[in-house]
């Protein structure tokens, strides 16, 4: 049982911290809250229901395309909302994903209806025995694309020219732009491969989620709890506190109580606020 | 006259979602509404329906019936949307698709100006909280889980099927916090060890640690109440952890929902819901009311649809019987009991009389429907059963 909840955590884990990314990226570089970064993931969901609906791809072969409309999307978003945004007062600043994110959901709901849709008839499907764990295929394909994110947008930002570009514009925007780096395209990059983020952790949850508008609402709130816990501004942070996460949530809810168990994950989260306030790894 | 019913429902879809499912369940509410407009409203010689025979209520002059919508997608919009139907539409009642919750903000404004309000909401607060002008046709929480324990008592007779334990599993909103209370209660009323008893987040992203907790608990039948998405997520966690146990029970809401068998398809069978009416009901009205529905919109009527537009042609029934459109006279009328032939009755109820002190009809009873090939079919009680109960259900590796 012990090594049953482990992997299921772990595996709840990858969702908060493939939400908790993106949202760690936005913030780092150009200090907005991205309260929509749940919508994003589902209009990745819609997307890949269309496309299996349309041609019959599984998630798994509709994953590039997906990726690609996201990161276009969000170009779109940055430059004809956010960059916009950026030059108003910091509270619209804060607030303009948080409106993004209810026009997405109810935008969702007029285009494809408010019913539950789910992707019918997976490549990958079924259970693996390991003794005493039953490791489901399924979320595997959630694990497997969370770690090559993960490990794709480390190699981004610190071996490419436009990683390093976002780095530095995160870290001092003039000093970039002194030495040439172009700060609006590494926003806009940003934000772009924020969308991506979440198109490729959306279009892996239609292989273990039904889904309808409002689902990205509800994890939303975790994804935040899961940069606040890493570090804002830390990618590898936000993926450890979503990790973090996503353990403490099935240990107590499995051994103590399922009443309390997001209490335990807010409790945690308070300790790390008011002993570490920056965060695990925040700088 | 012209405005003689108002089914209150979620059309301003921008606002939520929360009360009242998709915008899918709006156009069966009042695609069933059209049909019941023009069976009142028309004659129909060939129909097993009430008023088919006359052309508008007869006992109020042939005046027409119309049912006009609202929204209800919150408590506070359905408090709003109430004044705005009776004070500006001049509606004389209140039907639809309510919650618990939204009953209650609209009963607000139908005790303030006297309109009254026939809705299913099952919470048994709805039938203690005094109101002068509510009404409910079918049973409350209290009535559906009794007969619950009592079908479990009736397997144990007469199909030796051995069940003593039950785990509880049940969201933490009102709906499902009345619900686990009253399980709790009947269990220990009728003998049954209560081994687990979980009230999760309604706001879940996961239930894995509430599966894994049922499944450790091991009990003969689990009983679930929860909305559609989470229905749809347990069931997909039960999968992927291996588990399914002797019976699966819901108390209707998701397990009823049109998205649970059309998202599950096969991996729906097994699961049993008590239920207000089933489409295979044996009755002219239920194969009338049925085919006609199939017809316009494609799709199999179910029970929540249809009690949501029958209560309004019971409200519309007591004017008739009443004579008048004033709502202490129909309330009046449905405290004396509300005629309406039975064999026009798709529920096949014995009768429509609605208690002064709490507005519960007297006469509303429940039945116990499974999954079956991904369709529901009535197995209780035997009267209006069109199958065999399915027990104890296959395992997951077994299908």
């Amino acid at each position: 049982m012990f090594l049953q909840v482990l992997y299921e955590g772990l595996t709840m884990g990858t969702i908060y911290a493939l939400l908790a990314m993106g949202i760690a990226l936005v913030w780092g570089v150009m200090n907005i809250l991205s309260f929509s970064q749940g919508e994003f993931m589902m209009v990745a969901m819609y997307i890949t229901f269309f496309i299996n609906l349309a041609t019959g791809w599984d998630p798994l072969a509709a994953m590039p395309i997906v990726i690609v409309t996201m990161f276009l999307f969000g170009i779109l978003i940055y430059r004809t909302i956010i960059a916009r945004a950026l030059k108003g007062p910091v509270l619209s600043q804060r607030l303009v994903t948080f409106a993004l994110g209810m026009v997405l959901t109810n935008g969702m709901i007029l285009l494809a209806g408010g019913q539950t849709k789910s992707v019918p008839d997976k490549l990958i499907s079924g259970t693996i025995s390991l003794g005493s764990v039953a490791i489901s295929k399924e979320k595997m394909v959630l694990v497997v694309t969370s770690i090559v994110v993960t490990g794709l947008l480390f190699w981004f930002m610190n071996r490419t020219k436009m990683g390093k570009a976002i780095r530095a514009t995160s870290q001092d925007k003039e000093a970039a732009g002194l030495v040439g780096i172009n700060t609006q395209t590494a926003y806009m990059i940003a934000f772009g491969i924020s969308a991506a983020i979440a198109g490729a952790g959306g279009c892996a949850m239609t292989y273990s989620y039904y889904f309808m508008p409002n689902i990205g609402t509800n994890f939303m709130i975790f994804g935040f709890i899961a940069v606040c816990l890493g570090g804002f501004g830390s990618i590898g942070g936000a993926f450890i506190g979503g990790m973090i996460m996503g353990i403490i949530d099935l240990f107590t809810g499995t051994y103590l109580s399922v009443s309390y168990k997001y209490m335990a994950v807010s409790v945690i989260f308070l300790l790390i606020v008011t002993f570490k306030p920056k965060g695990l790894f925040g700088r | 006259m012209k405005k003689l019913l108002a089914v209150l429902l979620s059309v301003v879809m921008v606002l939520s979602l929360a009360a009242c499912g998709g915008s899918d369940d709006k156009k069966e509410t009042k695609a069933l509404a059209a049909i019941f407009e023009d069976i009142v409203n028309n004659k129909h010689d060939d129909s097993s329906l009430p008023f088919a025979a006359d052309e508008g209520l007869p006992g109020l002059g042939g005046a027409k019936i119309e049912f006009v919508f609202g929204d209800q997608s919150t408590p506070e919009i359905a408090l709003s949307e109430a004044e705005r139907l009776i004070t500006e539409e001049g509606v004389i009642g209140i039907c639809g698709n309510f919650s618990s919750a939204t009953t209650k903000t609209t009963m607000v404004a139908a005790e303030k100006y006297g309109i009254p309000v026939i809705t299913e909401g099952t919470s048994m607060s709805l039938t203690d909280a005094g109101y002068e002008y509510y009404g409910r046709t079918l049973p409350g929480d209290d009535v559906f889980i009794d007969n619950t324990f009592a079908y479990l008592d009736y397997l144990n007779e007469n199909k030796a099927a051995d069940i003593k334990t039950v785990c509880l599993i049940s969201e933490d909103s009102e709906f499902g916090a009345n619900i686990a209370k009253v399980e709790a209660e009947t269990a220990e009323k009728y003998g049954y060890e209560v081994v687990e008893n979980i009230a999760y987040n309604k706001d879940a992203t996961n239930v894995t640690s509430e599966v894994l907790r049922a499944k450790q608990a091991d009990a003969d039948v689990v009983m679930m109440s929860s909305y559609a998405a989470d229905s749809l997520l347990f069931m997909q966690e039960f999968k992927t952890q291996g588990y399914f146990p002797k019976m699966l029970f819901g108390q209707r809401g998701g397990f009823m929902a049109s998205d649970f068998a059309l998202n599950l398809k096969n991996d729906s069978d097994y699961v049993l819901t008590t239920s207000r009416w089933n489409s295979d009901i044996d009755n002219d009205a239920t194969r009338e009311i049925t085919k006609r529905f199939s017809d316009a919109m494609g799709v199999t009527l179910i029970g929540d649809t249809l009690i949501a537009g029958w209560d309004g042609i019971v409200l519309a029934a007591a004017a008739n019987q009443a004579g008048s459109t004033d709502g202490d006279a129909i309330r009046a009328a449905m405290a004396e009991g509300v005629q309406i032939d039975p064999a026009t009755d798709p529920f096949g109820l014995e009768g429509y009389k609605y208690k002064e002190k709490n507005g519960q009809n007297e006469f509303g009873t429940a039945i116990i429907v499974q999954y079956m090939d991904s369709q529901l079919a009535t197995v209780y009680p035997e009267g209006s059963a069109s199958a065999e109960v399915q027990y104890p259900a296959k395992g997951w590796s077994e299908r």
